[in-house]
């Protein structure tokens, strides 16, 4: 490939692959516009255990046999390619230990998964608990026991900054602070909130869509809770949902 | 180290290589400045180096610049030996690590150089198979590149956008999130 207009600054194709292999994801993802000659080196899977990783996708249980993913299609990794899609990370979450058992997948944020797990060696009931882990890295943390127990399962919520695993009440959001290693409430002052689907995290602010066309947001760090009402309302009060669009 | 070792040691130190460049110019260095290239390093195990080592493949501009980052870089790999080995107190890690500082500053103000001297300088860290060398540079370029656009790398290297607009136009959908 030509990279230069001499001579003298001409790279082989071997040669910027050293070079790719140093840059974040974020430019290696930018720099597939450059040439067909970049994109084809970005993509290629003999290249890809090198560099920053890119993968997107989702998980999927099949079959009782654990957790699988699978990589989302796209122009340059066609779905039904075998070379294209196969993830690099650990996707059975086989560095748990063997102990874990019964894993669900509640969320996933920017990389981090929030498992709800039973340890078989504990005795009597199983009580469940809460793993935040990074597949791709191989991290993982138990968490303590949040204050108050399960009232609320599904509807929990992992979000990127410092690893703070979620879980919400219809009165109040529990946060766990991987910086403490503690669990805080948010107690929700003056509402009572009715909450209608998931919810979601941007902007350092969790959103939840509740009763009466109106989305509810709560700061994890601070205590103030924000209440949101939506212009138009719609035929159906009982639902809402809030989501990101675009990665926004 | 028994004595007799240290005889060998003094004796490998003082071997010369010579190093002929593309336009044939002559570099007499020590076995351990040329050792750094893994490349030179198995024409000595396979003794092949009498009558001096052909580099056609390296200017003398390049190769003297080659050779003064592989002398600085064998003085400290030397350094390296003789401390671990002997001397572990508070007094000789302040030694090391002011030397480690005087490398770094050495490796900043060797990588001050235009765009072509960087490119082949990595061609010839590659071809001569130095490790530390390749990674300094290569690390160099990826430091100027990552936090350009796909236009500004185009500009910079002289390379054709040979993506079609809707094969560009596609990739800009999937990775929007990199270009924000």
């Amino acid at each position: 490939m030509e990279l230069g207009a001499t001579a003298a600054s001409y790279l082989p194709d071997d040669l910027v692959v050293e070079i790719l292999a140093r840059l974040p994801a974020k430019s290696l993802c930018r720099f597939k516009c450059v040439s067909c000659c970049w994109r084809n080196l970005i993509s290629n899977p003999i290249h890809r255990a090198r560099f920053a990783q890119t993968l997107s996708g989702f998980f999927f249980k099949s079959g009782g046999r654990g957790w699988r993913l699978t990589g989302l299609p796209s122009s340059v990794t066609p779905l039904g390619r075998d070379d294209g899609g196969s993830p690099l990370m650990d996707s059975a979450l086989s560095f748990l230990p063997p102990t874990y058992r019964e894993i669900e997948i509640m969320d996933s944020c920017n990389g981090l998964l929030l498992l709800l797990c039973s340890d078989v060696h504990l005795s009597g009931p199983l009580p469940q608990f809460y793993v935040v882990c990074n597949p791709a890295t191989r991290e993982w943390v138990a968490l303590p026991q949040p204050k108050y127990t399960n009232h609320c399962r599904g509807n929990n919520q992992v979000v990127e900054d410092d690893n703070d695993g979620m879980r919400k009440f219809v009165i109040a959001v529990e946060v766990y602070s991987s910086k403490t290693g503690t669990w805080d409430v948010r107690e929700c002052e003056a509402y009572w909130l009715n909450l209608l689907g998931r919810m979601t995290y941007f902007n350092g602010f969790v959103h939840l869509p509740v009763e009466y066309e109106a989305v509810a947001s709560v700061d994890p760090k601070g205590q103030s809770w924000r209440l949101t009402k939506m212009q138009d309302r719609c035929d159906d009060p009982g639902r809402g949902y809030v989501g990101h669009s675009q990665g926004r | 180290m028994a004595s007799a070792g240290s005889g060998d040691e003094k004796a490998a130190a003082a071997a010369m290589i010579t190093l002929i460049s593309s336009d044939n110019e002559k570099f007499e260095v020590t076995e351990a400045t040329a050792t750094l290239s893994q490349t030179i390093r198995h024409m000595i195990e396979d003794g092949c180096t009498d009558g001096g080592v052909p580099l056609p493949n390296v200017t003398s501009k390049i190769l003297a610049r080659v050779i003064e980052y592989c002398k600085k870089h064998a003085t400290a790999a030397a350094g390296e030996e003789g401390s671990s080995s002997s001397f572990s107190d508070a007094a000789f890690l302040e030694v090391d690590r002011a030397f480690l500082e005087e490398l770094e500053e050495f490796d900043d103000a060797f990588l001050e150089v235009d765009r072509a001297t960087l490119f082949d300088l990595i061609l010839a860290a590659n071809y001569l198979d130095i490790k530390g060398l390749l990674n300094l540079t290569c690390q160099k370029v990826a430091d100027s590149v990552k936090g350009k656009t796909p236009e500004q790398i185009r500009e910079m290297y002289n390379i054709v956008n040979d993506l079609t607009p809707e094969e560009e136009a596609e990739i800009r959908r999937e990775t929007q999130w990199a270009f924000e």
